[in-house]
């Protein structure tokens, strides 16, 4: 063995963690920093009539109080710019932040959010994306509650002739899939901290999956150019996805340039559960086609992910899961519908293997089952259908360099598959 | 909120400063409060009384027929005890199974009880126990037992300006082999608070009759419960599984749980079911215990 | 209020409001930022420390209760710039990613090898149960331990 290859090397940061050197952004703390709470209404889905910051800003030791009227382009997103930093109209989801204090100390801080009043009239809020997706269900969002994909209702994808190929099936099994929503749960809650100089320029020091990406949509919001912008991503605590988009950076960013002081917003783990993003709770049904041998013909999907309040990467979690409808599977007639459904809940987003792991669940489901009618055995229904180099995904995307073969053979002899 | 702090060193100590402060709040391994201070649902808080400091609610002691706990002893410190491992195995086990070991190390037997939660681990192996407690006041000491000890969830007999003192565990008379166990179920192996949990003790003659019987279950009502009409459907007959059987159809009627984010009201009233099963047939010595860490 | 203890082995008398909890005194007061705070509900494990040689929770542990008493934290694991054999361990053994648990995750290594120094594997688990760690799986961990004490 050589002097890396076949040892066991330390991460170049675990030292670090172990000795509790490492600082993580909550663990910075600057001369005169102001520390951020949020005033919220009890409701998932409300007009917001009045907002009244007065007696808040009264409270001693409170330094700013911001509303949507203090966010220049107050609406972002990454496909859709639907959701707002602090909305104006809007409550879409419970816990949704509508002002935020900055002041000496959290404690001072929730006493003045404690104090502002916020006047809204209560509306029906919708949790169910097939409800949702109802004529003359309460609308999320005006003009209703269903994304568009250029103009259309379904991300559509179309692969040889799906009722041909369900004629040409020994047997045709239909299921419907319902997932659940998860959350990240990374050990280090959302925390930021952003300060100004003196040209008025920010840093800001967060725990950022897409240092780059964080940039580009603050500055937006600020309407700020982007050299004037400095992201600072430290240490993440865990990410798996849920530190992708920005969450409390547009906030203390606003709060910094107002006061000129350094503030910091962390969130408590209750705040993580009701407002960060989770992984989307999807409902699909997936009719598969086969013959007695195994093989697989024809595959239909209706698909509907529950993206929650906002479209934030909902979009493109549907054209990611796309790539993936027929796992490692080679099927030459698919039909697939994907919807992309609001609800008034909290937003969904990326999590570790984003939009795809609900899919795989149900393709292998639909494998076992395939392999109990056939009466093969699940490997080899799998081998069966693996996909090689040259077949076409329903993407269109042509395959090349594929390894499923060798890596299910490995698999097989690491595990002593057929010893157990 | 300016808030009072007091460390007493005794009972008396602490008695006369509840005498004139009623209101005041006790706090033992604050596993309970805090968390509850943490997330701002203590809305008013004058003083709080840390009874950490007195030690002679800290021991555990043997008597002629009963067992002594002051309220301030830690699970950890009853789960490490053999002496109530042998002699109370319910209040054992309850402890060497809750929480984690930070919240052992500082959580009590008396917080628990106060605490009065639903699925209380030491409230249900103590109601099964036929334990008493001992609250003391300025002017009065209290016997009360457990089973009359509960009101409703988080509210106790205790009143303003007393103390939970300690805990009394009978012990089962000459001649009388009492069988028990303890049965739990919670979402995670460590850390996590009951779904529901069970505690069975069953005193039997040499021939094998149930002479006494106490069955305490968690999230079937606001409060820790006795089952009385299963025991009552034991006491006196030769107990097998066919009896068991029997008693365990009748207990919907007799149960209405709980409904949280541990689990739905249905899903505890089919656990429930097999986790009296297992219990009765532990505690009856018809079948031995899992072994478990 | 003043309060005097034992930190990491030195005297500190420190000023704290009644309900300060020990996490926030030590982050902020004393500049121990390797409590992490990640629930401020006990059920994590992140801010866990030693309070006289006990694994405790950190933020539920009201500050004034801890006067008179010893609070050990991983800083206070380093005896002459040398690391714990623990520190060392979970490093080489990737029991630690992100690291966010790994502060409490050691000390709650270091309360079963002070009273255990040859646990078994579900000992190993049973002291580490109150330490969630969202990265490693916990596996990794656990070889760390047993590389330890085999
Ligand atoms: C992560 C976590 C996991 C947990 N897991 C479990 C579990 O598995 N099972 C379970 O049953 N519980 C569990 N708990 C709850 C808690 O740990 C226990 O109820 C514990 O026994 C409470 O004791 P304490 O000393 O910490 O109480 P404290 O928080 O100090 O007090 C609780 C209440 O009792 C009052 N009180 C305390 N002592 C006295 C006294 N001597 N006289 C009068 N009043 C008093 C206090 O005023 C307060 O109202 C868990 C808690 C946490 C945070
Ligand atoms: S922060 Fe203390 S246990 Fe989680
Ligand atoms: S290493 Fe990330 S939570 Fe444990």
């Amino acid at each position: 063995m050589g002097k890396v290859i076949g040892q066991r090397l330390p991460l170049y940061d675990s030292y670090r963690h172990t000795t509790g050197q490492t600082r993580f952004t909550d663990d910075i703390y600057l001369p005169g920093m102001l520390f951020v709470k949020t005033a919220k209404i009890p409701v998932p889905h409300a007009r917001i009539l009045n907002i009244d910051t007065t007696g808040a800003e009264r409270v001693a030791g409170v330094a700013a109080v911001i509303t949507h009227k203090d966010v220049p382009n107050n609406y972002w997103g990454a496909f859709v710019q639907d959701q707002p930093v602090l909305p104006d109209k809007y409550v879409r989801f419970l816990g949704q932040p509508v002002v935020a204090v900055a002041a000496v100390d959290e404690d001072t801080a929730l006493e003045a959010a404690e104090k502002v009043k916020i006047d809204y009239e209560e509306l029906t809020p919708v949790f169910d994306p097939e409800e949702a997706m109802q004529p003359g269900a309460p609308e999320v969002h005006e003009g209703g509650n269903i994304a568009k994909f250029g103009g259309y209702d379904a991300m559509m994808v179309r692969l040889g002739d799906v009722e041909k190929g369900f004629a040409e099936s020994d047997y045709v099994i239909e299921h419907k899939f319902h997932t659940a929503m998860n959350e990240h749960a990374f050990l280090e809650p959302h925390c930021s901290v952003a300060e100004a100089d003196a040209n008025g320029h920010i840093t800001i020091y967060t725990a950022s999956q897409t240092t780059s990406w964080h940039q580009f949509l603050i500055c937006g919001v600020l309407a700020a150019p982007i050299n004037t912008v400095r992201i600072v991503s430290g240490p993440t605590g865990g990410g798996f996805g849920g530190k992708s988009n920005p969450s409390t950076e547009f906030v203390v960013a606003l709060l910094a340039k107002k006061t000129g002081k350094p503030v910091k917003w962390r969130w408590t783990r209750e705040e993580e559960f009701l407002i960060s993003t989770v992984r989307s709770a999807d409902t699909f049904w997936m009719k598969t086609g086969f013959k007695k041998d195994g093989t697989l013909v024809a595959r239909q999907i209706r698909y509907i992910q529950d993206t929650g309040a906002y479209n934030d990467f909902g979009t493109y979690g549907m054209m990611k899961l796309t790539s993936q409808i027929n796992g490692p599977y080679r099927i030459p007639n698919v039909w697939f519908d994907g919807y992309v459904v609001y609800t008034n809940k909290q937003v969904t987003g990326p999590m570790r293997g984003y939009s795809i792991t609900q899919s795989v669940s149900a393709n292998e489901t639909q494998m076992e089952i395939i392999a109990e009618m056939t009466g093969l055995d699940p490997i080899e229904v799998r081998r069966k259908n693996l996909v090689q180099d040259g077949d076409i995904l329903p993407t269109q995307q042509v395959l090349e360099a594929v390894g499923v073969r060798e890596t299910l053979d490995a698999v097989i002899k690491a595990s002593n598959w057929y010893s157990k | 909120m300016s808030v009072q702090y007091f460390a007493p060193a005794s009972v008396e100590e602490a008695l006369q400063l509840l005498a004139g402060n009623s209101d005041y709040t006790l706090l033992a391994g604050g596993t309970d409060l805090v968390p509850r201070m943490n997330l701002r649902q203590i809305k008013v808080l004058r003083g709080l009384v840390y009874l950490g400091n007195i030690a002679e609610m800290k021991g555990i002691t043997s008597h002629n027929d009963y067992i002594f706990v002051g309220a301030l002893v830690t699970h950890s410190r009853i789960a490490a005890s053999e002496l109530i491992k042998e002699k109370a195995p319910n209040v054992w086990y309850a402890s060497y199974h809750m929480g984690t070991p930070a919240i052992r190390n500082a959580g009590t037997i008396g917080g628990n009880l106060v605490n009065a939660s639903p699925a209380g681990d030491s409230c249900v192996a103590l109601l099964a126990a036929d334990a008493r407690v001992i609250l003391k006041s300025r002017h009065e000491n209290r016997l009360v037992p457990v089973k009359e000890f509960f009101v409703d969830k988080g509210r106790t007999v205790l009143n303003p300006g007393e103390i939970l003192y300690g805990v009394q565990l009978p012990m089962a008379g000459q001649g009388i082999r009492k069988g028990s166990s303890y049965q739990r179920i919670g979402l995670l192996k460590g850390s996590s608070t009951a779904i529901t949990n069970v505690a069975a003790e069953v005193e039997q003659d040499g021939e094998g009759v149930c002479q006494a019987c106490r069955i305490a279950v968690g999230a079937m009502a606001g409060t820790p419960l006795r089952l009385a009409a299963l025991e009552e459907a034991l006491a006196g007959k030769k107990i097998d599984r066919d009896l068991i059987n029997q008693v365990v159809k009748d207990v919907d009627a007799w149960i209405n749980p709980i409904d949280d984010t541990y689990a739905t009201a249905w899903y505890r009233r089919k656990v429930v079911k097999v986790l009296i099963k297992r219990a009765l047939l532990e505690a009856s010595g018809l079948e031995g215990s899992e072994g478990e860490v | 209020m003043e309060i005097a203890f034992t930190l990491n082995g030195l005297a500190v008398k420190v000023d704290v409001k009644p309900a300060d909890i020990l996490t926030d005194v030590l982050r902020q007061k004393l500049g121990v930022l390797s409590v992490k705070k990640g629930c401020e509900t006990g059920d994590c494990g992140a801010c866990a420390v030693l309070v006289d040689g006990e694994l405790v929770n950190s933020c539920v542990t009201l500050a004034p209760t801890v006067a008179g008493k010893s609070i050990t934290t991983v800083e206070g694991l380093i005896v002459n710039g040398e690391m714990d054999i623990i520190q060392r361990r979970l490093a080489e053994y990737h029991g630690t990613q992100c690291g966010f648990c790994t502060p409490g995750m050691v000390m709650a290594i270091k309360a079963l090898l002070n009273g255990n120094p040859h646990p078994d594997e579900a000992e190993i688990r049973r002291a580490i149960a109150g330490n969630l760690c969202r990265c490693t799986g916990y596996q990794k961990i656990v070889e760390a331990v047993q590389s330890i004490t085999a």
